[in-house]
């Protein structure tokens, strides 16, 4: 391993020492602070080539990236959750063959990457599943079901602290409560958001809001903010935000698994990150360092590299192995649920599917009921789904 | 009678008015004058606060409408109206406009069906169902959302404007903008692909009036009589009558508005706030008029206090003199006349008191003399009380001190009264005792347990309940039958008892005395323990009697009734036959074989172990309701109770059986021997022998054994064993 690492170092030196310097634009809507900046700080730096990054809230990407390449406006090269290749056909992404990937990459990662028979983008992050973060000054022992959390409410209202927070009104936070019920968006690469499961669960999800067990107007940044500064003994939060997290809260920072609902175990979403190359008219030369950048970023170093100061688990696999031999305390925890969440469909159903679950809970927080709440999903995913075709 | 005008007074009150009256009616007018010019101003000012708000609401109205009309014309609607996927851009420009625009509260985009597809701070249901929905319908089909214009809709529905604080917070203004697929294709018959629906509170639009208003100044939109936004929910505060009221067309309308909203402004200013402008001129007129009319004032004051001084100092004399005092008024009037009448009034004066003083002298002697008789006379009555007290004191004393002899002698009496009843008579000792004791103290329950007599110990009580006296019996018997030393005082539920022991001459308790009372004096309690000692000494007599009675009739070597008891006992079963005559008694004679053989050849001391032995044995074979006696020497006698033939002769029996089994060890050294017991008896039975003979049948009965005894005796083996 250690001979063909040094072979590629050794083959991206002598492809910087030969051409001249390339610039690319790299878009990314990762929320990690340290991701985008550390690998191609580290790329530059090894290859001499220019990178110009542009951050994209993640709320916003999907919509910028389809307008982006409506109006021919698009990057070299962005880093986009795996589920957003299932719109290739409307971002106009290029089809990648083999020799995008680093041979040691996990097949499972690869195969989130495919739709219908092509692969539309280089994976380079796994995980990106939700966790229960604590705060340990505030809580001794996490709770292991909402039940038990909930009873904690009334102690820490007393000491002036919050229960938890997340971002409430963003579908992935609602996705665990929707398979503890036994639901999931997307069946046999169909939409099914109106069964009785998707009723319990937007039932039960609403109840939280009703009860004030969490304030439904508290987005990402106020979760985080509050929960940094101790406002919230609890928050649900992903796995790229453990390594920033953990820089703010230093020991008294805890992770565990996801609260089960009852017996009902919550099963976060897990994805991974990819690279995705926009169909542009691109010179062989800008084409050979985009290769060359992707190749850099599944590589073992910069792989080794991202898990080290962000605490994002790798695709390559003999890094994910290193990491799993060594796991400890919040990292073992990480992957534990690592190992009870689910793939994320990389379909354009699915993409279609966090639309309309969102515009479904807009009207359940109007007012409508959790069955016309999920009604109206379905309609409104059925109807956009013609539009859109088969994926 | 009503009272008459006095001089000084209406000189006083002509002056006053004199310099009041034209003074006031010129101030009157003056501030009739400057009330009508403020009133003036205030009308003004409101009229131009009232332009100024309406001209301000319809500026900032104008601006948010041509925003409105721009924003409508936004690529990313058009999208967000295509597909979904696109919503979120059209969201995040939105809500630029809502943030940008203070005038509204959400904004709705609406597809063709009316059907909300994005929506910034929004209420999708009040949109698709409520009363709005239904005017937006109506409009819709009637034609009236046209290309390039604004429609007005004005709704009341709170669940809109997000505000139910009060009755009128849901009033406000839907502003409805066709959206175009094609923008460029102004003036051509085109369709909406979709609508922008903002929603503007008139509370928002009430917040753009405030700014304007001063202190105490309030203002108002209505429709008709209806109040769209106020500072109460009924409209303008009017608790007080201190305001102004003015009102103003207001029209809500723009560049883009066809057909404009039509309203009123109503002000309301506080009058006295509107005149703080003016009120400095006002008090400056004020306060000239209030020195006028002060330095008025006090001139006529001063001319009628110097005009009515002469004649209240001549009543002030006259009112002197009539109430007795009569000396001379030294100060002298300026005036000629008034210095007359002063001289003659202090002359008469003078002799009128000299005549009051001569008999004021008189008086006083008369009052000293008065005085000094009421002070002997309190004093011999205060000595006649303290007579009287003394003699009471003595009388209590001796009449306590005789109630006291009483008492000791009816103890005296009860003491001789009980020991003679106890020492001469069977009587039950402790009845006896309470019953004296119960004489002398009525009012105490009380109760008295013995410990010496041959029954267990009980207390007797005379006038406790059932649960006292149980306690009490537990409490005394506990203590006494362990030893332990008495309280003085005992205490249960609230009640206490005075507690006295009883001893013998020899320390022993011998009885306890309770009493139910919370005290005794001294004496009482002497006589108490008085009472105990006799009691003591007469259980104590009774005892020793007892004893000696018992040792007269006792066989001291065995233990058994001696002849007296037994003759008693002989003429006592006699008596109870005669009267009773089928209740026959039987009687053994026994007399002890071998007694002189013991006596010769181990000494008295065997014998007497013999004698004991066969006393043992006798009263051990008998039934317990049979008596055995000794008679002396070696003669014994059994009375049997209820002695037919047929019982005493399974007696005899019995006797016989037992008959050379026992034996009493007369080892001397290492000579070991025995000497076995034996006798010979006699019996008779009243059923055969009348009581007379009965001793002697038995008797010789027994002399027959006797003599059968020794002449078997003489042919048998020696008696010793070895």
């Amino acid at each position: 391993m250690l001979q063909r690492t040094l072979i590629a170092c050794s083959l991206l030196l002598g492809l910087s020492g030969t051409a001249s310097a390339i610039t690319i634009d790299f878009w990314h809507c990762h929320q990690s602070s340290t991701l985008a900046d550390d690998v191609v700080t580290a790329f530059k730096k090894a290859t001499g080539n220019q990178v110009r990054v542009v951050p994209y809230a993640p709320g916003e990407a999907k919509a910028e990236l389809l307008l982006g390449a409506q109006s021919g406006l698009m990057p070299d090269v962005m880093l986009i959750p795996s589920d957003f290749l299932g719109l290739h056909q409307e971002m106009r992404l290029r089809r990648l063959d083999n020799s995008w990937n680093d041979p040691q990459v996990m097949p499972s990662a690869l195969a989130s990457t495919g739709v219908g028979s092509g692969q539309w983008g280089v994976p380079v992050i796994q995980g990106n599943h939700l966790l229960l973060f604590f705060n340990r000054r505030l809580v001794q022992e996490p709770a292991h079901d909402w039940d038990s959390l909930i009873a904690q409410q009334s102690a820490l209202q007393a000491r002036g602290v919050k229960l938890i927070g997340w971002n409430y009104g963003e579908m992935y936070w609602f996705m665990p409560f929707l398979s503890a019920f036994g639901g999931w968006p997307i069946t046999d690469d169909q939409v099914t958001l109106d069964g009785p499961s998707m009723v319990e669960a937007l039932t039960f999800y609403k109840s939280l809001s009703d009860r004030g067990i969490i304030d439904a107007d508290c987005d990402y940044d106020c979760a985080q903010k509050g929960f940094v500064e101790g406002q919230y003994a609890y928050a649900i939060n992903g796995d790229w935000a453990l390594a920033d997290t953990r820089r703010e809260l230093g020991k008294d920072f805890g992770v565990a698994l996801l609260p089960n609902i009852g017996d009902k175990v919550m099963a976060p979403m897990s994805a991974t990150y990819v690279l995705a190359f926009p169909q542009i008219d691109e010179s062989p030369e800008k084409m050979k360092v985009l290769k060359e950048f992707a190749l850099f970023f599944q590589s073992v170093d910069v792989q080794r590299r991202i898990y080290s100061n962000s605490n994002l688990l790798p695709v390559n696999s003999v890094v994910f192995q290193e990491v799993k031999a060594n796991a400890s305390g919040d990292t073992r925890m990480m992957l534990e649920q690592l190992e009870r969440a689910k793939p994320m469909p990389s379909s354009s159903a699915m993409a279609v599917a966090w639309q309309a679950m969102a515009k479904g809970y807009q009207r359940l927080m109007g007012g409508d009921t959790a069955a016309d709440a999920a009604a109206f999903m379905q309609r409104l995913a059925d109807r956009e789904m013609k539009k859109v075709g088969t994926p | 009678m009503a009272t008459p005008l006095k001089l000084r007074h209406l000189v006083g009150a002509a002056l006053i008015i004199a310099a009041l009256l034209p003074s006031g009616i010129v101030s009157a007018i003056l501030l009739q004058r400057q009330h009508e010019a403020v009133q003036h101003n205030v009308s003004l000012v409101m009229e131009r606060t009232l332009d100024s708000m309406g001209d301000d609401l319809n500026f900032k109205f104008s601006i948010f409408s041509s925003n409105l009309q721009l924003f409508a014309r936004e690529r990313m609607l058009v999208q967000a109206l295509d597909s979904f996927l696109y919503s979120s851009h059209a969201f995040s420009t939105m809500k630029a406009l809502v943030g940008q625009s203070p005038l509204i509260s959400s904004l709705h985009l609406l597809d063709t069906d009316l059907k909300v597809v994005e929506e910034v701070n929004g209420n999708i249901r009040a949109v698709e169902e409520g009363p709005l929905s239904e005017s937006l319908k109506q409009a819709v089909a009637d034609g009236a959302v046209r290309d390039g214009r604004q429609l007005l809709l004005p709704f009341q529905d709170s669940s809109l404007t997000g505000d139910e604080s009060t009755p009128n917070a849901g009033s406000g203004i839907a502003v409805v903008v066709p959206v175009y697929r094609h923008v460029l294709q102004e003036g051509l018959t085109r369709a909406p692909i979709g609508y922008l629906v903002a929603i503007v509170p008139w509370r928002s639009m009430y917040s753009t009036l405030i700014p304007h208003l001063k202190e105490k100044e309030q203002v108002a939109v209505m429709q008709g009589q209806q109040v769209l936004a106020a500072p109460t929910s009924a409209g303008l505060n009017d608790h007080d009558n201190d305001h102004v009221i003015a009102s103003r067309r207001l029209l809500i309308t723009s560049a883009y508005v066809d057909t404009p909203l039509e309203y009123t402004l109503m002000m309301q200013v506080s009058r006295s706030a509107r005149m703080a402008d003016l009120e400095h001129a006002e008090r400056t007129v004020i306060i000239t008029i209030a020195i006028i009319l002060a330095l008025g004032l006090g001139s006529a004051l001063i001319i009628s206090h110097l005009v009515g001084q002469p004649f209240r100092k001549l009543k002030a004399l006259v009112g002197e003199y009539s109430g007795g005092n009569y000396g001379p008024m030294t100060a002298p009037f300026t005036t000629g006349e008034f210095e007359e009448v002063r001289r003659l009034l202090s002359q008469m004066g003078q002799t009128i008191d000299a005549q009051f003083r001569s008999l004021r002298h008189q008086n006083e002697a008369l009052e000293t003399a008065n005085r000094e008789k009421e002070e002997y006379n309190r004093r011999l009555l205060s000595f006649n009380d303290e007579l009287e007290v003394r003699v009471q004191e003595k009388t209590r004393a001796l009449t306590e001190s005789l109630n006291r002899e009483e008492k000791s002698r009816q103890i005296l009496q009860a003491l001789l009264h009980l020991g003679v009843e106890l020492q001469h008579n069977d009587n039950e000792l402790q009845t006896t005792a309470l019953g004296e004791l119960r004489h002398l103290y009525p009012a105490f329950a009380m109760g008295i347990l013995l410990t010496s007599g041959t029954t267990p110990p009980h207390l007797v009580q005379v006038g406790l309940d059932l649960t006292s006296a149980d306690w009490l019996e537990y409490q005394l018997r506990t203590a006494a039958a362990g030893g332990h030393t008495l309280p003085q005082e005992l205490r249960h539920e609230r009640r206490l008892y005075q507690i006295f022991t009883m001893h013998s001459f020899s320390g022993r308790l011998c009885g306890v005395l309770a009493l139910l009372t919370n005290g005794l004096d001294p004496a009482d309690r002497d006589i108490m323990r008085l009472f105990c000692k006799q009691l003591a000494a007469i259980i104590e007599g009774r005892r020793l009697t007892e004893e000696l009675e018992r040792m007269a009739s006792t066989d001291a070597l065995t233990g058994l009734p001696n002849r007296k008891a037994f003759e008693e006992a002989i003429e006592v079963a006699a008596a109870t036959l005669k009267r009773f005559p089928d209740r026959h008694f039987g009687l053994f004679v026994i007399d002890a074989n071998n007694l002189k053989v013991a006596n010769d050849e181990y000494g008295h001391i065997c014998g007497d172990r013999l004698l004991v032995g066969i006393a043992d044995l006798l009263r051990q074979t008998c039934r317990s309701t049979d008596v055995v006696y000794r008679l002396g020497g070696d003669e014994f006698a059994i009375l049997v109770a209820g002695g037919t033939l047929d019982s005493c002769k399974q007696l005899a029996e019995r006797l016989r059986l037992e008959q050379g089994h026992h034996a009493i060890d007369v080892s001397r050294g290492d000579v070991h021997s025995q000497l076995v017991m034996s006798f010979a008896l006699g019996f008779a039975s009243t059923e055969e022998t009348p009581v007379p003979q009965l001793f002697r049948e038995a008797d010789s009965r027994m002399y027959g054994a006797k003599q059968r005894y020794y002449r078997d005796r003489t042919s048998q083996q020696p008696h010793e064993t070895p």
